[in-house]
């Protein structure tokens, strides 16, 4: 522990001059540089609608027996601008095929854990009623991996089926001599309950699990008409996002320390590509297409009294008729109990590269505060 | 109840339950009379087939099926599907197929009578 922190502090004393006080930056400073720590490393679950730019309130999750969600969109834009439409959330290969997806083909075929795991969502939304301005997406998000997956847990899968078990002494359930098929009942209470139990034991199971492994992509097109006529539909920019988290465990592990006190880590390592990205400039009030790409890699680091982030960055930013700006950027935490449950917390944060005018500036800054709760 | 046809000259019956969207699952099989009683538990092949019996000793049999599925996470509602198939002489059908939603689990209880023609 005490080499972590040495090397940590010496990190910190190298990277920035020695300060003191709340905050304090150095050269060209950036407050709003600490703001991006962590960077958002997530791929977007609906990247239709992220594509879109609006932030949903009221979108159901498919839950028909098709596998279908159909629902109004309710959401409001990145203005703030109220935004209805039509939001659809599916997955394709579960209502093409999914009574013939058994369990058993879902353990043994990674093609169809793949295909099942996919979404796909498809969105449509306007500003009001008068506006004659339409925006469309369709959105897919895949997982190629991921070991958290409740359904290949060999210890979930028998403990589901054990509860599930007929025993020997239950009578049949009589045959209906009424005409039709099938009928669904619900499981007793106590079936129910000791369902849940399976599913909490997994719950607690995968949070002491040290080799959890997960790899998602989203990949999202927009397309906009200003008329409302599906003959005037244009491109409206694509965007791309992927992400590969690993967690592992370091320093002293062994069967008797208890698991509340291992120490742990995760690496992210995530990518993403966005074009044409509606972006209104700093102090502009007009809006402009802009590309953008952010490739970035971030470590954590947790043990019972201190944690810790790393993040290294490179951002690439291309707007409409104006200059490119391309820039690196690091990003360091850490946190460490004082006492109690009081927890000194030091962020620092740095731009290298990054255009302003003519000129390359670096920017830096540095903020430590006492925390009740921890952050990493 | 369902009512399924069976040749009276062909081969053994068959009955297989496929639980569909990737979902765990237990189930058993019983034959029963006529007039709904006995209840025989079905044995199943090294496949997981229920073996229901010789064709010519089916008439106006009852064939019951009762399948517990559980869902693989237990917040959201997620869909499930019993797909039931009748085989003989190598021919497979779908003689009954339920689908549905479900939190947590979910018992499917169905039959059929057999007649052969």
């Amino acid at each position: 522990m005490r080499s972590i922190i040495i090397a940590f502090t010496l990190i910190v004393l190298g990277f920035v001059p020695p300060v003191f006080g709340q905050t304090a930056q150095n050269n060209d400073p950036d407050p709003a540089l600490l703001d991006a720590l962590p960077f958002d490393s997530s791929v977007p679950t609906s990247p239709a609608f992220t594509i879109l730019g609006v932030t949903p309130k009221d979108v159901t999750s498919p839950s028909d027996a098709e596998g279908l969600g159909v629902s109004l969109l309710n959401a409001t834009d990145q203005n703030g601008v109220l935004q209805t439409g039509i939001a659809i959330d599916t997955n394709p290969y579960l209502v093409l095929r999914g009574p013939k997806l058994t369990i058993d083909g879902y353990i043994k075929s990674s093609r169809q854990q793949f295909l099942s795991r996919m979404k796909l969502s498809v969105a449509t939304t306007k500003a009001s009623k008068d506006a004659k301005d339409t925006h469309a997406a369709l959105g897919l998000l895949f997982v190629p991996l991921n070991t958290a997956d409740p359904r290949l847990d060999p210890n979930l899968g028998k403990c589901l089926k054990d509860e599930l078990a007929f025993k020997p002494t239950e009578t049949p359930v009589p045959p209906e001599s009424n005409p039709g098929g099938s009928q669904a009942v619900p499981l007793g209470q106590a079936t129910l309950k000791m369902l849940n139990a399976c599913h909490e034991d997994f719950v607690k199971r995968q949070k002491d699990d040290w080799n959890a492994q997960s790899w998602m992509i989203g990949v999202a097109a927009a397309s906009v008409t200003d008329n409302g006529k599906v003959d005037n539909l244009q491109s409206d920019g694509v965007g791309i996002w992927t992400s590969y988290s690993r967690q592992f465990a370091f320093g002293r592990v062994n069967n008797k320390e208890p698991k509340s006190d291992v120490r742990r880590g995760q690496l992210i390592v995530h990518g993403r590509y966005r074009t044409s990205e509606h972006v209104k400039p700093e102090g502009s009030d007009t809006t402009i297409d802009q590309d953008s790409s952010l490739f970035g890699a971030r470590l954590r680091i947790g043990a019972p009294e201190f944690g810790g982030s790393l993040e290294a960055s490179y951002i690439h930013k291309e707007p409409e008729g104006g200059k490119s700006d391309t820039h690196f950027r690091v990003l360091l935490g850490a946190e460490r109990l004082l006492f109690g449950s009081t927890w000194l917390e030091i962020a620092i944060g740095r731009d290298v590269g990054r255009q302003d005018g003519d000129d390359v500036v670096i920017r830096s800054a540095f903020r430590w505060s006492f925390t009740q709760s921890r952050k990493f | 109840m369902v009512n399924v046809n069976v040749k009276q000259n062909g081969g053994p019956v068959l009955v297989t339950i496929a639980v569909g969207h990737n979902q765990i699952n237990t189930h058993r099989m019983f034959r029963w009379e006529s007039d709904l009683t006995n209840p025989q538990p079905l044995p199943t092949n090294m496949s997981g087939n229920y073996l229901v019996g010789d064709a010519a000793t089916l008439n106006q049999k009852v064939i019951s099926w009762e399948v517990r599925i559980a869902a693989s996470t237990p917040s959201n509602p997620e869909p499930y599907s019993v797909t039931i198939f009748l085989t003989q002489d190598g021919q497979t059908r779908q003689i009954d197929q339920l689908v549905g939603t479900m939190t947590l689990g979910v018992q499917v209880n169905g039959s059929a009578r057999i007649t052969l023609v």
